[in-house]
């Protein structure tokens, strides 16, 4: 089924695309007739998908398409008005971000989300600490809080697996956008999530950066079995990374499969290029 | 029903004076994006000058309201933004609710030091005589209409059809609001933002003078009390129109005014509904729009798209130095405490060990909007609520149980604490703005509803605290026991809060402070870390507040009220919110500033809050704090000289924007 693309989606109902994961087993994310307006727009109609343990996605489609808000919904950010999402089986229902990054949930953002006093090891300490449940106030009032050598060891080896170890002790508002992404990745990461959702994380990254950054998920998802569901527009990142490819137009799932057969489906080229 | 309307009558000035506060409130936030707390100084600082002008100097009224008015009102908003808020990026919050503060506390502060300490008695009507009845409504004999009711009604009712018109109908509203939006934006399609902006805010000043002169008859004396007062009561007015719209303000606003009054005329006086509830409505009805009304969680929500391009604040100096300036900066300090003890113990006088101890205590209350507002990010404007909580625990423990007054102070601190989580819990869906006001509104609640209550505080004159109640001779004539006392309490507390700041909790305080989304997206869980450092806070301002209580000998409602709350916060951010040096040269400052003033004329009373004042009005561009600036510039020239020669000398200090 990933091999050749599905046919378009019809008009009305849940979005009728195949777009189940490729590997067989429970899937570690389960997206089922996700919809979500804004007023009278509507911006998620009846979207469904999964994604297999380790496997890599990417959730491609014009401006507006629905694709951010396909990720809030799964976050938690937004609420969607109907459909559910499970992750490893588990209906994630109203429950809020926070909980659901604690499940196993990494994400990085479209506008950078960086905590810009903070050094860049601070950011990667933090997550680790809060995914390890180590934030207990009273470690602080007794000055137990200095980085073991354990911390110290995994953010340095998620530092110098980005690229950032020569900025480790730089706060983050004084770095660029570029550096900001892979910080955000880094961050996103370092808790060891078993599904990474990365929004664009290109945006602001020169040709050699995002070809480096391909490298880095590739081998997150294969060293980590990490699953990622990977929303971007520059077309060699998504080809280099993702195994499938959805594509999303109008709020609907229109086509899913091999990024060589997605790319060459009809309903793709009507989205992007407004014909067959 | 004619004794309804007799009732309700005499609530429309009132119920137009707020209308015309709420309206000025919506106008300045709508085409300048600012909550101005400063607005009701504004207005006062315009009735003031008319009111001195024709009491003092025997100026015509006219001319005294060309000069208050028409001069002045718009002069002053011209130079707030000029000087002001034109500096402060559009997405930083928390610099514009600070200095909107500082100009509530600075405005009323600086007239006496300017005219005198002289009262305003009796200002003229610029319109209707106050003392002619026109006309009885309905022609019910009960319901009589004088100057001062026609003139509320006309001219709220005029200030409201012409800015309705301006902001709907003209160009110029239009790029007002556009305005708001971005002014950089606005200024790349060729729109002169500046000139628009500055348009608004002489406009919004016009509004705050005409408002003060038109409500100063109102009163025997113009008060700058009353004109915060009303302010703050107007703004439950602006909340329920979500600040944007004012016919609703003005609906709100008068039907607040008659229900008020009406309500004091069927309730029974000696009832707790009288004395409590009735002057606490406009509170009632602020936390109620808070709570209900979906748009106040959003309005911290900007919208500009250039936000990105403002720099980064620098960080703490004391991160930020070489070592070798770290090592010298922190003996010194050691040095100083150790001066400091030993001149206390010995050879200080009396009278200055008292000041410093009261400054002891202080210090102690402001780590608690260190901790709070410095790490945290979140602004609140209940924390001598919070002390008093405490304080009157205490008082009331050792009252009616016999408890000693410390150890019921840390029942207090712990209730504090309770009252402070609470305080979070209801308002975890609102942010910057929408919190300052909701910890407001519980500040003045307590006021108007707790601590007014002789249950609780021992009626006006408070609770005299008794030395038997404390187990140490802390009321000892050479104050060395309370002095020691006070420094262990602010040492253990300062330790807590530094010890806080460098850990995990203080480092995921930062990261909220930063992106609450990006935090939640590593699994921060916002709620529970909101609610503990509201809570820790909350102690912190508990044990403060026991202290100084213990110092001053009485618990009274007035070292509790909102104003004070406001005051802290203008404080600690002049010296620097961020860190405990600054907290304590905050409490210490303030103290030896207003002692020293007490060899000056009594016009310069207030001084000391003016020149706190001044300081925080240059958060927006030095939001470490003015100490911490003049630290980072001394920092910087210390590395220039002592390492110029050395090699491998640490980067310099950075001089920030």
């Amino acid at each position: 089924m990933a091999g050749a693309p599905s046919p378009a989606a019809p008009k009305s109902g849940a979005s009728s695309v195949d777009a189940a994961p490729s590997a067989g087993g429970p899937p570690i994310l389960a997206v089922h007739d996700l919809s979500k307006s804004f007023g009278g727009a509507v911006a998620v109609d009846g979207v469904s998908f999964g994604l297999a343990e380790g496997e890599s996605v990417g959730l491609v489609g014009p401006n507006g398409a629905g694709k951010t808000t396909v990720f809030a919904c799964i976050s938690g950010e937004i609420r969607p008005d109907t459909g559910t999402v499970a992750f490893a089986g588990r209906d994630l229902g109203r429950m809020p971000t926070w909980r659901r990054a604690r499940l196993g949930i990494g994400r990085t953002y479209q506008r950078v989300e960086v905590f810009p006093e903070l050094t860049v090891r601070d950011h990667l300490l933090v997550a680790d600490r809060v995914h390890r449940r180590r934030t207990a106030l009273w470690r602080d009032l007794v000055n137990r809080s200095a980085p073991t050598a354990d911390e110290l060891a995994r953010t340095g080896a998620v530092l110098e697996m980005v690229g950032l170890g020569p900025v480790a002790d730089r706060p983050v508002g004084a770095l660029g956008l570029g550096t900001c992404r892979l910080v955000e990745l880094a961050r996103a990461v370092v808790g060891r999530p078993r599904l990474l959702l990365a929004d664009e994380p290109s945006s602001g990254l020169d040709e050699l950066e995002t070809a480096e950054l391909a490298s880095v998920l590739r081998a997150l998802q294969r060293s980590e079995g990490m699953a990622v569901l990977l929303v971007d527009h520059d077309v060699a990142l998504v080809e280099a990374v993702a195994d499938r490819v959805l594509v999303m137009d109008l709020g609907r799932v229109v086509a899913s499969g091999t990024f060589e057969a997605v790319m060459a489906a009809p309903a793709v080229r009507r989205a992007y290029l407004g014909t067959a | 029903m004619e004794q309804l309307i007799g009732f309700a009558v005499p609530g429309i000035p009132y119920g137009c004076a707020y209308a015309v506060f709420a309206v000025g409130l919506c106008l300045t936030y709508q085409t300048t994006g600012v909550f101005n707390f400063g607005y009701g100084a504004q207005a006062y600082a315009s009735a003031f000058l008319f009111g001195w002008l024709v009491d003092y100097q025997g100026w015509p009224s006219w001319a005294a309201f060309m000069v208050a008015v028409v001069v002045l009102g718009p002069g002053l908003g011209l130079v707030l933004d000029r000087f002001l808020f034109r500096r402060i990026p559009s997405t930083h919050t928390t610099a514009k609710i600070v200095t909107g503060l500082s100009l509530l506390v600075g405005i009323p502060a600086l007239l006496p030091v300017v005219f005198g300490n002289g009262n305003v008695v009796g200002v003229p009507s610029i319109a209707f005589n106050p003392d002619t009845v026109y006309f009885h409504l309905f022609g019910m004999a009960l319901v009589p209409v004088n100057g001062i009711d026609l003139s509320a009604a006309v001219f709220t009712v005029a200030i409201l059809v012409v800015l309705v018109l301006l902001l709907r109908t003209t160009f110029l509203g239009l790029e007002m609001r556009a305005a708001v939006e971005s002014r950089r934006l606005v200024q790349l399609q060729g729109v002169d933002g500046d000139r628009v902006t500055a348009t608004a805010w002489a406009m919004s000043g016009l509004m705050a003078g005409l408002a003060g002169v038109l409500l100063a008859p109102m009163e025997a004396t113009v008060q700058s009390q009353d004109y915060i007062t009303l302010m703050v009561a107007a703004i439950a007015a602006a909340a329920w129109a979500v600040l944007r719209s004012m016919p609703v303000a003005a609906v709100v606003g008068v039907l607040l005014g008659v229900v008020g009054v009406t309500l004091q005329g069927y309730l029974p006086t000696g009832s707790i509904w009288y004395s409590a509830v009735l002057p606490a409505l406009p509170f009632i009805v602020l936390v109620a729009a808070l709570l209900l009304v979906p748009g106040l969680r959003r309005l911290d929500a900007s919208t500009d798209p250039l936000s990105s391009v403002d720099p980064p604040p620098p960080p703490p100096v004391a991160r930020a130095r070489a070592p070798q300036i770290d090592r010298l900066v922190r003996g010194g300090w050691w040095v100083l405490l150790a001066a400091f003890v030993v001149s206390m113990l010995t050879w200080m006088p009396r009278g200055w060990e008292t000041v410093l101890n009261q400054g002891l205590a202080y210090s102690v209350i402001f780590l608690s909007v260190t901790l709070l507002t410095g790490t945290a990010g979140q602004l609140s404007l209940a924390q001598a609520t919070l002390a008093g909580v405490a304080a009157f625990t205490a008082g009331q423990l050792a009252l009616h149980l016999g408890l000693n007054f410390l150890v019921g102070g840390l029942v207090g601190a712990v209730l504090a604490a309770g009252v402070a989580a609470v305080l979070a819990l209801v308002s975890l869906r609102l942010r910057g703005l929408g919190l300052a006001l909701m910890t407001l509104a519980a500040a003045l609640l307590f006021g108007a509803a707790v601590f007014s209550s002789s249950a609780v505080s021992g009626g006006t004159g408070g609770i005299a605290i008794r030395a038997s109640w404390l187990g140490l001779d802390l009321f000892a004539p050479d104050g060395h026991t309370y002095f020691v006392l006070a420094l262990v309490v602010l040492a253990v507390c300062a330790s807590a809060v530094v010890l806080v700041q460098r850990g995990t909790v203080g480092r995921l305080l930062t990261a909220m402070r930063g992106s609450e989304l990006g935090a939640a997206g590593i699994g921060v869980n916002f709620p529970f870390q909101r609610v503990l450092v509201f809570a820790l806070s909350g102690a912190l301002a508990g044990v403060g507040g026991t202290l100084l209580a213990v110092q001053q000998t009485v618990i009274a409602p007035g070292q509790f009220n909102y104003q004070l709350s406001v005051a802290f916060v203008v404080v600690v951010v002049t010296t620097g919110v961020g860190s405990v040096e600054g907290a304590i040269q905050a409490g210490l400052g303030l103290v030896v500033i207003e002692e020293l003033l007490q060899y000056a004329p009594t016009r310069f009373d207030g001084l000391a809050f003016v020149l706190f004042a001044a300081g925080a009005l240059t958060y927006a561009a030095h939001p470490e704090g003015m100490v911490e600036l003049q630290k980072r510039r001394w920092t910087a020239r210390a590395e220039r000289v002592l390492l110029r020669h050395r090699s491998g000398a640490a980067a310099p200090v950075p001089e920030g924007p």
